[in-house]
């Protein structure tokens, strides 16, 4: 009976030293965030459950980011963690959280991942034709990840057509357009918001920026001109005096006229700047 | 025929005393307080939409305890008729075969019933109390109505699993291998939606695929989408309902099939040999 009871012992310290042993093999090990079943097949696996199944998704991911140790390059755990969010989206398209730590993780990973999690964004935009966060963070993206004011300016544009919407955010949106070279666009939108806007204040700042998109716009209505008479484009804006334009007008400090032949671009210079820092202190 | 219906309800009252004797309701009740009080914690993981992560946790919860006793109960109930040799003293009484399934039906069916009245105030209680813990932003609108809507539409899942269940306990002789066809029908149900979806995704000039849609239509007619009664995403939303149209037509269906699959269950069991 005692050497029974003694050799029971022995088992159950020999299992608790292995046990302790193999807590420490896993807490040395880098935290992995390991790849989810596809989406369609975990739809057939959970059936009813489908829903509960995108949230759990949505906590593996978070809780995983939540034990990321600093420093650790986000490429090593980037394409998992948007399996997790695409899965997320599939599985429970109208459950929100996933797009906010969808757009608050990937597209700071690098350019492909901003893209990855606009694929994703839309996927929440077709499922939620209301919210206006969705397309702001598409929109968003496109301009500060993916230096494409157009495409940015169309998102930020839908996201201003939603019935909760801001008035500034298609003000924006018109300002992206005509930074990336649409400013006839640019103009049509500040008009139709210099009509619409009942705000005093607000309009009176709209009919500025509009009198200055008139400008860059007459400016680009010149240079089509010389195009179809000389076959190509001018080489800069001074060519276009004084046959085609009087002259190129001064516009405010916070504006600036940029031209790459054949595209005429509108910028705000100031915001181009505080962007910029910002950027390399994120990256930093 | 108040003489047959008086004689499926005597029945169905065996079954549910039966049931409560095992403790099929009262183990699933306490599995499910244990796991309704987790969602105390779950939502804790949820930064926004705590509303939604809530309610369909609560749900979910419902649908696997439903899922435990389909599958682990009642596939047990005719085949341990058989074993236990209770089916003789039954059918020796002035009962049909056929009014056996229906009293089976009936008595599973009062005990899921019971089962999801009492899973639903718990589950109600469990979103209020979240409701208000947290700021309205996060949980702004529940409604009683969808929540009730929700509620019907997994009890009528159940109910035509079980039918099903009840025609493969009268084709097939022992409680695992009518267990592991129930469960292979479900897999199909949930899985053939995706592959039409992935057929319709594909689906060109192809005639082949177009076959293909067709067959899995007619499929889908044996083997139905449960993911049509599935309203969870209307507990929480403030201004969308599903259309009446809608909910009749998916009722109705769930209707037509649990009664067609118990009817076929009744004839299967009037021709088998209970040797």
């Amino acid at each position: 009976m005692i050497r029974k009871i003694f050799l029971f012992c022995c088992l159950l310290l020999a299992y608790g030293g292995l046990f302790q042993h193999q807590e420490r093999l896993f807490r040395e090990e880098p935290l992995e965030l390991a790849f989810p079943l596809a989406a369609s097949i975990q739809k057939v696996a959970l059936g009813y459950l489908r829903q509960l199944g995108g949230e759990m998704l949505f906590i593996k991911a978070n809780v995983f980011l939540g034990g990321v140790k600093p420093g650790r390059d986000p490429y090593d755990y980037a394409e998992s963690l948007s399996k997790h969010l695409d899965g997320a989206a599939d599985l429970h398209p109208p459950f929100v959280d996933t797009y906010y730590l969808c757009n608050a993780m990937l597209p700071y990973i690098g350019p492909d991942y901003a893209m990855e999690a606009n694929r994703i964004l839309e996927k929440g935009m077709a499922a939620m034709p209301d919210n206006l966060i969705l397309p702001f963070f598409v929109g968003f993206n496109f301009f500060y990840h993916l230096n494409e004011p157009i495409e940015a300016a169309r998102y930020l544009k839908i996201a201003s057509e939603k019935p909760t919407a801001p008035s500034w955010l298609g003000h924006l949106a018109s300002t992206l357009a005509a930074e990336g070279g649409d400013i006839k666009g640019g103009v049509i939108w500040l008009r139709g918001m210099v009509a619409t806007e009942e705000d005093e204040k607000i309009r009176e700042r709209y009919q500025q920026s509009l009198a200055v998109f008139e400008q860059a716009a007459n400016v680009q209505q010149a240079i089509e001109l010389y195009t179809a008479r000389h076959g190509q484009p001018p080489p800069d804006l001074p060519a276009l005096v004084p046959e085609f334009v009087a002259a190129i007008p001064p516009f405010p400090a916070d504006y600036e006229l940029s031209y790459t032949p054949p595209t005429l671009r509108l910028l705000r210079p100031h915001i181009e700047e505080q962007l910029k820092k910002r950027q390399q202190a994120a990256h930093s | 025929m108040p003489h047959k219906f008086r004689r499926i309800l005597a029945l169905a009252r065996l079954l549910v005393l039966d049931g409560l004797r095992r403790h099929a309701l009262l183990g699933l009740i306490a599995l499910s307080l244990a796991a309704e009080a987790g969602g105390l914690l779950f939502f804790d993981f949820v930064s926004r939409d705590i509303g939604r992560a809530s309610s369909d946790f609560v749900i979910s919860i419902a649908w696997i305890t439903g899922f435990i006793f389909l599958f682990f109960h009642a596939v047990q109930v005719m085949a341990l008729d058989e074993e236990r040799r209770v089916i003789y003293s039954l059918v020796a009484r002035p009962i049909s075969r056929g009014e056996y399934v229906l009293g089976i039906f009936t008595g599973l069916a009062f005990l899921l019933f019971l089962l999801n009245f009492l899973l639903g105030g718990l589950g109600l209680g469990t979103l209020l109390l979240i409701k208000g813990m947290v700021a309205p932003v996060y949980f702004s609108h529940l409604s009683l109505g969808a929540f009730l809507l929700a509620w019907t539409g997994l009890f009528t899942m159940q109910l035509m699993l079980l039918a099903v269940i009840l025609l493969f306990s009268g084709l097939i002789r022992g409680n695992f291998p009518v267990l592991l066809v129930s469960l292979s029908f479900y897999a199909i149900c949930s899985g053939l939606p995706v592959v039409r979806e992935s057929v319709a995704q594909k689906m060109t000039a192809s005639v082949d695929l177009a076959r293909l849609s067709k067959l899995l239509l007619g499929l889908t007619a044996v083997f139905p989408d449960f993911h049509r009664l599935d309203f969870k995403n209307f507990i929480v939303a403030a201004d969308s309902f599903p259309s009446l149209d809608l909910l009749l037509t998916g009722f109705g269906l769930a209707l037509a099939y649990t009664t067609i699959f118990l009817w076929l269950a009744a004839v299967v069991y009037q021709r088998r040999d209970l040797q």
